[in-house]
């Protein structure tokens, strides 16, 4: 037994020496941290794969130390390190080495934006914005979708970095994510998207993009890019209760009630008047998980029941907001909801304000015919009526009434003298002998009171926050008016609808202004400095180290023949 | 300093003659004199006069036609030079080893006692100095862009930060084929065709992207590519430091392989 | 002072050198003797450190030409066989470059003492292509003295001179020898002679012969082929030469009768006197063996002989060697 012993030891070790030569070991080495190394490099995560080929690189390559001491060595040492096929081998080495610490880099991301203007990091605005929504808890998390294709990888390597800086700066909620529109087309179509380049910016909703809702722009702006993830995130629940009244002109006014659904995200209801009444409606005024809410009476001619008076009154009592366009007289009982007298009791007694029964005419300042009076005098000071928002200063008041406004306002109550009419004007109140379409009947009389005459007003208590709105017409809301000529009586009455429930105010908060840049103006080169430049570049610079040059040669050339 | 601890000393010391040795740098004085070559070699002046006449013409036409429509272009020249390297870049490097393979110096620099890398170093740094010669002049170009408009100094920060280490790796890339072959031209037509590839290395990867099964492939051969670490990042304003690594470790390796090459041709000269 | 053990180098298939051992001491000159692909370069190429050796270990001034590259390189001046110089840089420029890479400290005057050692500091100043050979084969060994090393290793330097530069230069050895050690390479007897204090002779590889030159040549020349030269009909006079007891082989060559003896005894005196008593003028009797070819032919002759029948593979060995 013991003699047994020292001759099997050697024989065993003499087979497996060659049974796994070194150095195919170390090409094993090799290939299994080349293959961690592709990994590192191209999958999203390092993975199974990727350790198991590390710690099998690893261990082969202790391996090959240990079997082969003198291998191990040598390299360090330089004989075979510098010449044979080890060179080779160093040479990967090194280069596989270099290699992994730019992935390391890579993988650390450390970016500085050098731009004078931050073109690639957030602006204050951008940066103030995202943090206040990433304050906000109701905010929904926001997602962007950027539409790079291959040829744009560096940019988006780029845009990353600002990328970056919304996620970080909205405290998470904002993320982005990569798709290539080639190959992700089936999502690039459900946001419209057809280049490269583009940006979706789309709300979650229960972790789900709310395609519906997304916004999409095709070249990255800040700017842009900002307002949008503000307009997705902002859920700002704002409704337009459009009163359905007998003879009422709701339906004469889809552009308003359009554009508020489409372009500002407002809730438009139509509330029939036994909706209002019934406790089991599904529409209710003064919804507390709402914004903003006004009720629309758009005309109409039967006076309101002193029960449905009795909810509008509450309402308004409230806070409620309102806006009454009043509809014309011009029926046999000159009769119209506005000016129903327990209606404007109530307006006179808590606004000051009341609607006439009557109606302006105005022989000079008018639109075709002296019942349409064109108003031009609009309170600036008023944000419905400020000029510097409306496209001219001109708003057609067809068949209106007049309103006069109380002396003595009542408490908490401020007033604005919204449009009046030129001092040309007068009213008649014998709606009859104006309905006879006797021309006579227009011409002013000694009895008919002289203008200028109020025709539209606000008045907002302030103690209970109520906001009304009264217009003499319904002209400004319709449709018919704002295709007859520009915008400007349409604006008046967004602004008033914006006013009463302070849309504004929130519509300011997500628009974040464009920054003027000195660096995106153009350059401006004048003749003579073109002229300067051509001489300084296609002249004086090439040409001069073209001489210099000669020159050098040339003088070298002198003291070769003297030596 | 005298070499007073060495062995040989005891049978020298009646030489007649005492030298001092010691402390030296020979990359420094291999620099040195490649550095001072340059600027008297005419083909060096040939292509610096060549590089800004080019850049001139560009340059002009392009301030002729967005005059008073585009803003101010800081990193159109740097643009400019990073494609022209594939010429400047192997008429710059082809002499530096070739020549002195064909000459036989190479043999005498081999006896010294300096490290090859000392030598290669010192003819890579040489061509480098050249080059942010060029570059520096070609800031003039920057210059006007602030009497015409307001150019984003950052961007132009950027892009000539990277159009210089830009050049230094395509130099350094150069440097190898001029160790490889002993023939100037054919080392100055591989170092540009090598250039080439890897300046067109994006463009070919997205072309290979749309096959799926290689987009991974197509990934490596972008970042290995020289434009996907400038254009749309340093050229842009937005310095990254995987970019600049990038750019450092294509000089390493590349100088490294240059080393390797030369070394070998010693075993088997 | 070198020492060479067993040394090796070997391309591919082909060994460049075989083994070759030998010792080149201080303050003496070194001849290396041998024809051209003898490995008299790669010998020399090995100890400056320019290329490794297969096998074997060679020491200068002390250091592995291995393992202390660097240490070798500093104490080596190396003149190699076709001087490689800068042509656009002055003789002054270069020195000094070299001088700075090898870190000699007062390389401006030193360049200039340099010069003044070889005799070109008239031509300090004056770039390089404009140098004769014979001057840049100077500039070359003034570069090998710039960092005044103990070993020099000059290889051919004498070669493609003319006489009085070759004089010039073989001083100038001479004179470096007595306070450096120096190697010196050359396929030239009488050169080898005259500069060397110490011989080695090598031939595919290996060491064939080693000595001082005197020594050498009195061994060769005894029992060395002779020619004769004959004022006469050469055809016959060979069967006279031929018939002279102690003659293996006679043949007609070289404008004389070139006899090999049999053994080491000097056959002249026998030839002599079997030539004129049959009536011919003897013009010339002297051992053939005066260039490096001729005793390179008488060396491996010897060697071949000493081995069994190869005469077919050695003779056009000896029509390349005589060439060359």
């Amino acid at each position: 037994m013991n003699d047994q012993t020292p001759n099997t030891t050697p024989e065993t070790a003499q087979e497996q020496e060659p049974f796994i030569p070194p150095s195919y070991l170390l090409i094993l080495a090799i290939i299994g941290f080349a293959v961690a190394l592709i990994v590192l490099l191209t999958q999203p995560s390092f993975g199974v794969v990727g350790w198991g080929s590390l710690i099998f690189g690893a261990i082969l390559f202790v391996g090959w130390l240990v079997m082969t001491p003198q291998g191990g060595r040598s390299p360090i040492r330089g004989r075979t390190l510098r010449y044979g096929g080890t060179s080779v081998l160093m040479t990967i080495l090194v280069l596989v080495a270099l290699g992994a610490l730019y992935v390391v880099a890579r993988g650390m991301n450390v970016r500085q934006d050098l731009t004078e203007s931050d073109e690639f990091s957030l602006s204050a605005e951008s940066r103030q914005a995202m943090e206040l929504l990433g304050a906000d808890p109701t905010a929904p998390n926001v997602r962007l979708l950027a539409f790079y294709g291959f040829d744009q990888v560096s940019d988006r390597d780029r845009d990353a970095l600002l990328f970056d800086e919304y996620v970080a700066a909205s405290n998470g909620k904002v993320s982005y994510q990569f798709l290539d529109p080639d190959l992700d087309l089936q999502i690039a179509d459900q946001y419209g998207v057809t280049r490269s380049g583009a940006i979706a910016v789309v709300p979650l909703k229960d972790g789900e993009p709310d395609v519906e809702n997304a916004e999409t722009m095709n070249v990255l702006s800040q700017t842009t890019l900002t307002n949008d993830i503000l307009k997705v995130a902002a859920q700002g629940n704002f409704a337009a209760l459009f009163l359905v009244v007998d003879e009422g002109l709701g339906d004469s006014m889809s552009l308003i009630k359009e554009t508020l659904t489409t372009t500002f995200d407002w809730t438009v209801r139509d509330l029939p008047l036994t909706q209002l009444m019934s406790p089991e409606a599904e529409i209710r005024l003064g919804d507390p998980a709402r914004d903003g809410e006004v009720v629309v009476i758009p005309g109409g001619r039967r006076p309101l029941s002193a029960d449905e008076l009795q909810v509008l009154e509450d309402y308004v009592n409230n806070g409620g907001d309102l806006i009454i366009f009043a509809g014309d007289l011009f029926n046999e009982d000159a009769e119209s909801l506005a000016t129903d007298p327990a209606l404007n009791d109530f307006l006179f007694a808590n606004f000051g304000l009341r609607f006439n029964k009557d109606m302006v005419i105005d022989q000079v300042q008018a639109f075709r015919r002296p019942q349409t009076p064109v108003v031009t005098n609009l309170d600036s000071q008023s944000f419905i009526t400020n000029s510097s928002v409306l496209p001219n200063g001109v708003v057609v008041f067809d068949l209106t009434d007049s309103i006069t406004v109380a002396d003595t306002l009542p408490p908490n109550v401020e007033v604005s003298r919204l449009a009046q009419t030129s001092p040309d004007s007068y009213t008649k109140t014998d709606i009859a002998s104006l309905l006879t379409g006797d021309p006579n009947a227009l011409i002013k009389t000694d009895s008919d009171a002289s203008g200028p005459f109020v025709v539209a007003a606000s008045a907002e208590n302030t103690q209970t926050g109520a906001r009304i709105v009264l217009f003499g017409s319904v002209s400004p809301a319709l449709d018919a008016i704002a295709q007859l000529s520009d915008q400007t009586s349409l604006t008046v009455a967004f602004n008033s609808l914006f006013w009463t429930t302070q849309f504004n105010d929130f519509f300011q908060s997500i628009n974040v202004p464009q920054q003027d840049r000195p660096q995106d103006q153009f350059f401006v080169a004048s003749q003579q400095q073109l002229r300067n430049i051509s001489f300084v570049t296609q002249w004086l610079l090439p040409f001069g180290i073209l001489a210099i040059g000669g020159l050098v040669v040339w003088s070298r050339r002198e003291r070769r023949h003297e030596a | 300093m005298t070499d007073a601890p060495m062995p040989y000393d005891a049978q020298t010391h009646h030489l007649s003659e005492e030298v001092t040795t010691g402390g030296s740098i020979p990359f420094w004085a291999v620099f040195k004199r490649e550095v001072s070559l340059y600027f008297r070699s005419p083909v060096a002046y040939a292509i610096a006069f060549a590089l800004f006449f080019f850049l001139s013409l560009v340059f002009n036409g392009y301030i002729a036609q967005a005059n008073q429509r585009a803003p101010a272009q800081p990193a159109l020249i740097p643009n400019l030079v990073t494609f022209l390297l594939f010429l400047i870049g192997p008429l710059l490097t082809m002499r530096l080893i070739a020549e002195e393979t064909r000459e036989g110096t190479l043999e005498v620099l081999m006896t010294l006692p300096m490290g090859e890398w000392h030598f290669i170093v010192g003819k890579f740094l040489a061509a480098w100095a050249y080059y942010t010669v060029l570059v520096l002049l070609s800031l003039v170009y920057q210059i006007i862009w602030t009497q015409v408009g307001v150019p984003d100094q950052g961007v132009a920060f950027g892009a000539y930060i990277g159009a210089w280490l830009y050049g230094g790796a395509v130099l350094a890339v150069c440097m190898i084929w001029t160790a490889v072959t002993e023939d100037q031209i054919v080392a100055a037509f591989l170092s540009a065709a090598t250039v080439l590839v890897l300046y067109l290395a994006d463009i070919a990867a997205s072309a290979l992207a749309a096959q799926p099964n290689l987009s991974m492939f197509a990934e490596i051969l972008r970042e290995l590519g020289l434009q996907a670490h400038y254009g749309s990042t340093l050229a842009r304003g937005v310095l990254r430091l995987h970019d600049i690594l990038y750019f450092i470790f294509i000089i390493i390796g590349a100088l490294f392989i240059t080393t390797r090459i030369v070394e070998t041709r010693r075993w088997r000269a | 002072m070198i020492e060479v053990q067993n040394l090796t180098k070997r391309y591919g298939e082909v060994l460049a050198i075989n083994g070759v051992s030998f010792m080149a001491q201080p303050g003496q000159v070194t001849g290396f003797l041998g024809p051209n692909g003898a490995g008299k370069t790669t010998t020399m190429r090995i100890l400056t450190g320019f290329m490794p050796p297969t096998d074997g270990k060679a020491t200068v001034a002390g250091y592995d030409v291995f393992e202390h590259s660097m240490e070798v390189r500093r104490r080596v001046g190396y003149l190699p066989e076709t001087v490689p110089l800068y042509r656009d840089m002055t003789a002054q420029d270069y020195l000094t470059y070299m001088g700075e890479i090898r870190g000699v400290k007062n390389r401006r005057t030193r360049a200039q003492e340099v010069l003044e050692r070889v005799g070109l500091i008239q031509r300090a100043h004056s770039r390089i292509r404009t140098l004769s050979k014979g001057m840049r084969q100077r500039v070359g060994l003034a570069q090998a003295l710039m960092h005044n090393p103990p070993v020099l290793i000059l290889d051919e330097p004498t070669i493609g001179l003319d006489p009085i530069q070759v004089l010039e230069l073989r001083d100038l050895v001479r004179d470096l020898g007595r306070d450096h050690t120096v190697l010196f390479s050359t396929h030239i007897l009488s050169e080898a002679e005259q500069v060397c204090d110490n011989v080695i002779i090598i031939n595919q590889g290996h060491i064939i012969a080693e000595g001082s030159p005197a020594g050498l040549r009195a061994e060769l020349e005894r029992g060395g082929r002779v020619l004769a030269r004959i004022d006469g009909d050469l055809e016959q006079a060979l069967p006279v030469v031929q018939g002279v007891p102690g003659i293996a082989s006679a043949e007609i060559r070289m404008d004389g009768i070139v006899a090999t003896p049999a053994n080491h005894d000097d056959p002249r005196a026998q030839i002599a006197q079997a030539l004129v008593s049959n009536g011919f003028k003897l013009l010339e009797l002297r051992p053939l063996a005066v260039n490096l070819e001729e005793i390179f032919l008488e060396l491996t002759r010897h060697e071949r002989n000493a081995m069994t029948e190869v005469s077919d593979t050695a003779t056009p060995e000896e029509s390349e060697v005589a060439s060359s």
